[in-house]
């Protein structure tokens, strides 16, 4: 794709994949940078990326932005399919297509203390969130020694950070959930991201506590701009698209697709 | 050479596109910016979501699946419902740059018949109806409306009954002949065929041994069926005389010339999109670009000039 077909339409791009960091096997800092400023981008908000290489695969993929400059941002890329694959293989200086940012982010919270919980790359939205506001608290759990490059990263990024691991082999022992029983359901929400089964846990545990609680969802995806209908979400008040409507969700909302 | 001006202007059966480029139903948000320059600026029309009588929740479970080059799709005709369409979606995009479509799918008699006598109610808010007929009939057994030719002709005559305006059926691709499924419509008072619809197909997931949708099969689109779409435009725009607007597939310029060299009169784009908003721009820029090097004045001066 030459410069003058990226998407002048108003929410997609070419980028220049500027850097790329290894943090650890199968995960990697995708670093973007466009000609063009991006607008304010909230925490939890996302991106598609797909290369601009052949039509397989021809879908971009979702990922929640991690970090911002003028011109650039930050994705944390985890190989989880031939899509990622490709992504993570790009070498520096290639350049992408990017749609976005989309969806809402997480509310702001004023007067409220905010605990982000993370699960693996799920930090994403967090990195973020703290760049902006350093008084939030950010717990992260991980699956154990593998993810050490990835602790250690976000570590230096979030002074603070209170790491998990079911085994201890990384920071506590334990997983992020086990701040929800100290928190103030008066001055203190939860804001959490990661996979399904954590997120259905903090929300349960969030329910009981009767916890403010809000939480980025992650499905299937084909346009990311509310067009397909293909990623929605069984919620209080019906389906609901989680590109648009979401990703960011009151927990309390969420009756997820089973 | 011709020094004449290059229009991107197509008529398809008297109604008047600015590009030949459509946006194909089920695919675009009904969102008032989508329907707007300078996202729709080389798009001639775009169509709804699939409409039905009353609200459809669509089918539970996984809805997308990517494929080689496609996308397997079992989103089931999700939609508000006629009358939330026409309350809190229509003024939306009624009032851009693009004109629309309704698309409707085809229920049973009565239903349809009561979603068309609704639309017509605002006629001049719409370029056209596109009757989906894909469609079950669960009279008929569960037989898709377009896979025989009588149940066609069935279909369009009911909407030609109930809808004035243009009125366009799109086929589908499940069905014995193409050609005689479109020859029926046409006798029924389409006014343009849209061909065609998704190719049935499945995905199975070893890990879970069992097929990956809830209702089994689903549709394929994307630039994997863009030759089988390719086929059928050539097939039923040698069996008609109405216009035939080419649906499959279709994500580059030298694919909406073969579409319209084949027979078509536009060409509606749709997964592709769901990549590349930029299609639309590429697209009708180079297409522009041929006519002006190939001496044409106009998109219709291709089309099916490959038969000759």
């Amino acid at each position: 794709m030459c410069e003058n077909r990226s998407s002048d339409s108003l929410i997609e791009r070419v980028v220049t994949l500027s850097k790329k960091k290894d943090l650890t096997k199968n995960l990697f800092v995708l670093s973007l940078e466009s000609r063009e400023p991006f607008s304010r981008i909230q925490p939890g908000q996302f991106v598609m990326l797909r290369t601009s290489l052949g039509m397989d695969p021809f879908l971009g993929r979702p990922f929640a932005v991690c970090g911002t400059g003028e011109n650039s941002l930050e994705l944390l890329v985890a190989v989880a399919g031939r899509g990622t694959r490709l992504l993570c293989s790009l070498p520096e200086g290639e350049r992408l297509v990017l749609r976005g940012p989309l969806g809402n982010g997480f509310p702001s919270q004023p007067g409220k203390r905010v605990h982000c919980l993370a699960g693996t790359t799920g930090i994403a939205p967090f990195l973020l969130a703290r760049q902006e506001t350093p008084k939030i608290e950010v717990h992260l759990g991980v699956p154990g020694r593998d993810w050490m490059g990835l602790a250690t990263w976000a570590a230096e990024r979030i002074p603070g950070l209170c790491v998990y691991s079911e085994d201890a082999s990384v920071g506590l022992g334990g997983t992020p959930l086990a701040c929800i029983d100290q928190l103030d359901p008066v001055t203190e929400v939860v804001w959490a991201c990661g996979p399904t089964g954590m997120l259905k846990a903090v929300q349960a545990a969030c329910e009981r506590r009767k916890l403010p609680c809000w939480i980025s969802l992650e499905t299937r995806m084909a346009c990311g701009i509310g067009g397909c209908h293909g990623c929605v979400v069984r919620t209080v008040t019906g389906l609901r698209k989680t590109c648009t409507d979401g990703p960011v969700f009151d927990s309390r909302e969420v009756l997820w697709n089973e | 050479m011709s020094d004449r001006p290059v229009s991107s202007a197509v008529s398809i059966g008297g109604v008047l596109l600015r590009s030949p480029l459509i946006i194909a139903s089920g695919t675009w948000p009904h969102e008032p910016e989508y329907w707007k320059d300078p996202i729709c600026a080389f798009v001639g029309a775009a169509c709804t979501k699939a409409l039905t009588l009353h609200p459809r929740e669509g089918n539970p479970g996984i809805r997308l699946w990517e494929t080689p080059c496609g996308l397997l799709n079992s989103i089931g005709l999700q939609n508000p419902g006629i009358e939330n369409f026409l309350r809190d979606d229509l003024p939306n995009i009624s009032s851009g740059d693009v004109g629309v479509v309704a698309n409707v799918a085809m229920e049973s008699e009565e239903e349809t018949a009561a979603v068309l006598s609704r639309l017509s109610v605002f006629e001049e808010r719409f370029l056209a109806v596109e009757l989906n007929i894909s469609c079950p009939n669960v009279d008929a057994g569960g037989m898709a409306w377009g896979a025989d030719p009588s149940l066609a002709a069935r279909a369009v005559e009911l909407a030609r009954r109930c809808w004035k305006g243009p009125l366009w059926a799109k086929l589908t691709p499940q069905c014995g002949n193409i050609a005689e499924v479109a020859r029926a419509a046409e006798a029924a008072g389409a006014d343009a065929l849209v061909v065609a619809n998704t190719w049935l197909g499945m995905a199975m997931d070893p890990v879970s041994e069992k097929p990956v949708f809830s209702r089994k099969v689903a549709g394929l689109s994307g630039p994997a069926i863009f030759p089988l779409a390719l086929r059928l435009v050539w097939e039923v725009s040698s069996a008609v005389q109405i216009p035939v607007i080419g649906c499959g597939g279709v994500s580059k310029t030298e694919d909406a010339l073969s579409m319209m060299l084949a027979g078509a009169s536009a060409v509606a784009v749709g997964t592709f999109h769901f990549s590349d908003l930029g299609c639309f721009r590429n697209i009708g820029r180079e297409l522009l670009e041929h006519l002006a090097a190939k001496g044409y004045s106009s998109p219709m001066d291709l089309i099916g000039k490959g038969k000759k």
